[in-house]
């Protein structure tokens, strides 16, 4: 990061005039010191100061965002940030369009998402917060924070209705975005309470993308979440389309594994054998980087 | 490029950050006492702490980021006893840890103590310094009703991550007054997604990090057999099919040196490490070897403390000659961990 060119020292500021900053010390042998640039080394300074003193003011307000800018990641002035956000009864939507810049060049910082989350659950207001996340997501699909937030704004506000229409429109564009698949399995156990119907469909939805590129294994794992605390004997047509699978995606190891799963179920000596020649035919051929695994596997069969 | 691991660059790239971390680095200034970390363990698994000339020094620099209850009302700053990540709140340097006065807005971050109890140990330390009631009773405020732990007082963001420093530093300083322990293991169990890997949190997504996170704490805890026996499965195969060469986080993602640790340990601890390729972890790794010394996440990336440190473990997991052995439950070498080994026997 390079220096602010437009950053004045504080010294030459006036509304600073009456502050003496306060140095870091680090002790006589300062260990792993870190090379601060000038603006930083002051910035703090002055912070120190501030916090120091317990200063809740509007200069006060605008140096937390110096110390941001600096070091977005410094938990301390995020924290006391919000004290002064308090102490001045600050209109909350002014912070949310501070807080969105600021979240936009810096998509994977904890602190600036915190943050977003204590300004948003305050204001009560969740207006912005699924077109918000959706264009971080268009940046980066699978930012765990920004699904995180998703997740806690859909929760909090009741904002379900759209989200698997949501879902489906990222797996469209990339149906390898296990984020997306995820967000799916969020919205069908918590708001459809993995209803038996909602699994039909969903597993349904599954093999469809199974169909379209076999050896992803996002639409696999779905799948078999789908059975939680299920029989795979009581969905016989899956079975059926697995073994159909087998004959015609020959070099796809998770229809293999799925069937290792199906069979290991049902039980029975015939079910065994030829769940632990799956085991072999993986650990030689479809999936050899697991070899280890299937060969373990099939002692446990 | 090398085909094999060089111990001597390596040596040299922690030296050297030891000695000053560039401006980059400033953004690094509230995580320090982690960032040391890295470079003091990386430097011990490599068998070269006697590189640093003046342990002491260190041994000083960390005991002075230790919150103390404030001398005059201990009761003032309790939520805030624990560890700084770095003297930036313009404390005074106080290696000695003498009483002082203490300021409210001083904080306490849960992986600072975690990773500067560390450092003490793997420079031989005693912890005769170490204020352990304040700790766990600072700890106390952390812990959120779900079972999560936060990381700063007043508010923070609250997921594995922090759960995993709270036992660590309860497994430590053997005291676990800090933390509810069935609570913790209920936010664990419910994080445990449907792919069979961990998530940072309840319906989130299975993640390596997350992963390690939560089988290092329930081992530490003892609690490693409250994971069902059906699900213990589903997670270990969860973990094994990470590996894709190295090792993707997630599915369908690229993969990153880190891993290398976080799932092969987080394996390692289930007691099933042997399932891995460790050629192909080793091929992986080596590609990310920095010609300066160092590894990074991915082939022809910049060397960073964290993936140099992951990558140094994860090598060492494999059987790598040279290494010192890992202690996968705490995060050192066992030489440092000695009389605390956590981990499980081989």
């Amino acid at each position: 990061r390079m220096t602010d060119d437009t950053f004045i020292p504080f010294a030459d500021r006036p509304l600073w005039s009456d502050v003496t900053p306060i140095l870091q010390d680090e002790g006589p042998n300062p260990v792993c010191p870190i090379a601060y640039s000038a603006q930083f080394a002051d910035t703090m300074n002055y912070f120190r100061a501030i916090m120091h003193r317990d200063e809740k003011s509007e200069r006060a307000l605008q140096l937390t965002a110096e110390v941001i800018q600096v070091n977005s990641a410094n938990y301390t002035a995020w924290y006391y940030r919000r004290l002064i956000l308090d102490a001045l009864k600050y209109d909350l939507s002014k912070e949310l369009d501070y807080i969105t810049e600021i979240g936009r060049t810096n998509p994977k910082n904890y602190q600036i998402w915190q943050h977003r989350k204590v300004v948003v659950d305050k204001s009560r207001n969740a207006t912005q917060e699924l077109a918000f996340t959706a264009s971080m997501l268009e940046e980066d699909s699978k930012n765990y924070h920004a699904w995180a937030h998703r997740q806690w704004v859909i929760e909090t506000f009741n904002l379900w209705s759209e989200e698997l229409n949501y879902t489906d429109s990222l797996l469209r564009q990339d149906l390898r975005n296990n984020s997306a698949w995820n967000q799916r399995y969020f919205v069908i156990s918590k708001h459809f309470s993995l209803s038996e119907d909602k699994i039909r469909d969903e597993i349904q939805y599954a093999i469809s993308y199974i169909k379209k590129a076999p050896n992803n294994q996002s639409p696999w794992a779905y799948l078999k979440g789908l059975f939680k605390g299920r029989k795979y004997a009581d969905f016989p047509e899956l079975k059926t389309t697995l073994v159909e699978f087998k004959d015609k995606y020959v070099t796809c190891p998770h229809i293999l594994s799925l069937l290792i799963d199906v069979l290991s179920e049902e039980g029975g000596d015939e079910n065994t054998k030829t769940a632990k020649q799956y085991c072999a035919e993986l650990a030689e051929r479809l999936d050899s980087i697991h070899a280890k695994y299937w060969k373990y596997r099939a002692q446990r069969i | 490029m090398a085909e094999h691991l060089e111990k001597e660059k390596h040596t040299r790239f922690i030296l050297h950050m030891l000695n000053v971390l560039p401006q980059k680095y400033e953004g690094l200034d509230s995580n320090k006492v982690t960032l040391m970390y890295f470079l003091v363990s990386s430097l011990d698994v490599l068998g070269e702490l006697h590189r640093i000339k003046e342990p002491q020094h260190f041994i000083d620099y960390i005991y002075s980021l230790q919150i103390l209850p404030d001398k005059d009302d201990p009761d003032k700053n309790w939520f805030n006893c624990g560890w700084r990540a770095s003297p930036f709140f313009g404390n005074k340097f106080n290696p000695c840890c003498e009483p002082t006065s203490l300021h409210q807005h001083d904080q306490n971050h849960i992986t600072m103590i975690y990773t500067g109890l560390l450092i003490l140990r793997i420079l031989g330390d005693d912890f005769s310094k170490v204020s352990t009631k304040a700790i766990t009773r600072g700890m106390k405020t952390l812990q959120l009703s779900d079972g999560s732990f936060s990381c700063v007082p007043g508010g923070s963001e609250n997921d594995m991550r922090f759960i995993y420093c709270a036992c660590a530093v309860s497994f430590m300083l053997n005291d676990w007054s800090g933390i509810d322990q069935d609570l913790a293991v209920d936010f664990i169990l419910s994080s445990l997604s449907y792919e069979g890997g961990v998530a940072q949190g309840p319906y989130q997504e299975a993640h390596g990090g997350s992963t390690y996170c939560a089988v290092a704490a329930l081992h530490l805890m003892g609690r490693i057999d409250s994971i069902p026996p059906s699900q213990k499965d589903l997670l270990i195969q969860w973990c094994v099919e990470r590996q894709i060469t190295g090792f993707q986080g997630r599915i369908n993602k690229i993969a990153d040196t880190c891993y290398s640790f976080w799932i092969g340990a987080s394996l390692y601890l289930l007691g099933h490490h042997k399932l891995l390729d460790t050629a192909a972890i080793k091929g992986y790794s080596i590609s990310c070897q920095s010609a300066v010394g160092g590894f990074s996440k991915w082939p022809d990336a910049n060397p960073d403390p964290l993936h140099t440190y992951m990558s140094l473990c994860g090598l060492s997991l494999g059987g790598e000659e040279g290494l010192g052995k890992i202690d996968c439950g705490i995060g050192c070498t066992e030489r440092a961990s000695g009389a605390w080994l956590s981990s499980s026997s081989r």
